[in-house]
């Protein structure tokens, strides 16, 4: 499992981040109101903390995992991918692109959280030393 | 080769993991189908309404990324759609540590298409059998005497049944699932009319896009189930299995000669029987665990036809 984690939690958040935001531009396109970075940061953050919540419980039930690291795990990698991700995947010109260079830099930012937090390779592979 | 291993790391660095070919497969099908959505929510719904491609196309994402979970399983090497890592087919003796019974019945009920090995037993070796745990391995499992083990993996009779069973389910369930989830989420944006003019008008639609994903994701994913019970339930019932049947009837203590499939876990590098192919129970060790390599070399000679010097 390792660090694969987290350039899983990373990539899933990315791409659904991206195309929901993308989906939502197209959506409202033009939009009646002014959109702040806020507001996109925050849709950003919601669509990233349902989705990660849902990998980690996946996760978590069919590996054995320890739960409470690996919900602070997907909960720092939403956050993370989440607020950036937003504001910067709406203003992409088309909903399949947006999610493309979401899962990319979603997947590249869970890759950096791993390298910083998660020295110990088998860090979270609970029973990986009988 | 009768020095005793060294218990744990064996060299030095990481076990070099192989590409993960089936986690590309799935998240290039996965966003093709996303792709797909998008063409059959404009074409249906872009004409009548300027939001319903976009809702469908949401409801096609979630369906799409229950359907990329379960192809991901599916092409997992484990001897089911994609044959398992040749190794060299090998045979060796020694005395059971202990056995784990790796099958969940969560697993089974609520993810049958991930479902893994039905267990594993850790066989302490006869020394002559030392190379097979040691050669090229990164990792070498000992019990609490010290005395070097080799894991043996029992395939599951029914994971096979219940991945192919699930993808054929997640299929139709994935269809359905996108066409349910616009329902549902035009449903629910026509109960609460999202207002421009509001502070949250983009949480609200959101939120329908939300609806829209997770009913369809739900819908693909209950398909998957059904199919995965249905293939668990006819795997169950088609295959014989001698080696599972075998492995239940170990305890810790079984003097056994083992046959199967040796290579190097991708994960940990300790070195494997994955799978093992038979068990031939030969006796039963008087003391209970642990057992060290020298009482395994006590119990009688074993019938596998190569002796490793």
């Amino acid at each position: 499992m390792s660090t694969k984690l987290c350039l899983w939690f990373g990539l899933i958040a990315g791409a659904f981040v991206g195309l929901f935001m993308g989906l939502l531009h197209a959506m409202v396109s033009p939009p009646p109101l002014a959109t702040t970075w806020a507001k996109l940061a925050l849709d950003g953050l919601v669509i990233a903390l349902i989705a990660d919540a849902l990998a980690a419980a996946f996760a978590c039930f069919v590996n054995r995992l320890a739960i409470t690291p690996v919900f602070t795990l997907a909960l720092l990698i939403a956050l993370v991918t989440g607020l950036p991700l937003g504001p910067l995947t709406y203003h992409l010109p088309h909903p399949l692109l947006a999610m493309v260079v979401g899962a990319l830099l979603g997947a590249a930012l869970g890759r950096l959280i791993c390298l910083i937090i998660c020295r110990n390779p088998k860090t979270f592979a609970v029973g990986a030393v009988r | 080769m009768t020095t005793q291993p060294t218990c744990g790391a064996q060299q030095p660095g990481s076990v070099p993991s192989p590409f993960s070919w089936p986690g590309l497969a799935a998240i290039g099908t996965g966003a093709s189908l996303i792709g797909v959505g998008y063409g059959i929510g404009t074409a249906l719904y872009g004409a009548s309404t300027v939001a319903g491609a976009y809702v469908f196309t949401a409801g096609a994402a979630g369906a799409a990324a229950i359907f990329a979970l379960v192809l991901y399983y599916a092409l997992q090497a484990d001897g089911c759609i994609i044959s398992t890592k040749q190794g060299e087919p090998i045979c060796l003796s020694g005395i059971v540590q202990d056995t784990t019974d790796s099958s969940s019945t969560a697993v089974d009920v609520l993810a049958p298409f991930a479902m893994g090995p039905a267990g594993v037993f850790d066989l302490v070796v006869k020394s002559m059998y030392f190379e097979f745990v040691t050669q090229n391995s990164y990792w070498v499992y000992c019990n609490d005497l010290g005395a070097a083990m080799l894991p043996c993996v029992i395939k599951s009779k029914t994971a096979c049944g219940a991945k192919i069973g699930s993808l054929v389910g997640v299929t139709a369930g994935a269809v359905a699932g996108a066409f349910v989830g616009y329902l549902a989420a035009a449903a629910l944006g026509g109960a609460i009319g999202c207002s421009a003019s509001g502070p949250f008008y983009l949480l609200c639609l959101l939120l329908v896009l939300i609806v829209a994903a997770i009913v369809a994701a739900a819908v693909a994913y209950g398909g998957a189930l059904i199919g995965g019970w249905v293939g668990e339930g006819i795997a169950a019932a088609a295959n014989g299995d001698p080696v599972g049947d075998t492995w239940k009837g170990l305890t810790p203590g079984a003097i056994v000669t083992v046959k199967g499939n040796w290579v190097t876990d991708p994960n940990v590098g300790n070195n494997e029987l994955y799978y093992t192919t038979s068990i031939n129970r030969t006796g039963q060790f008087a003391t209970p665990p642990s057992y060290t390599n020298a009482q395994a070399d006590s119990t009688a000679p074993d019938d596998c036809p190569i002796t490793i010097q």
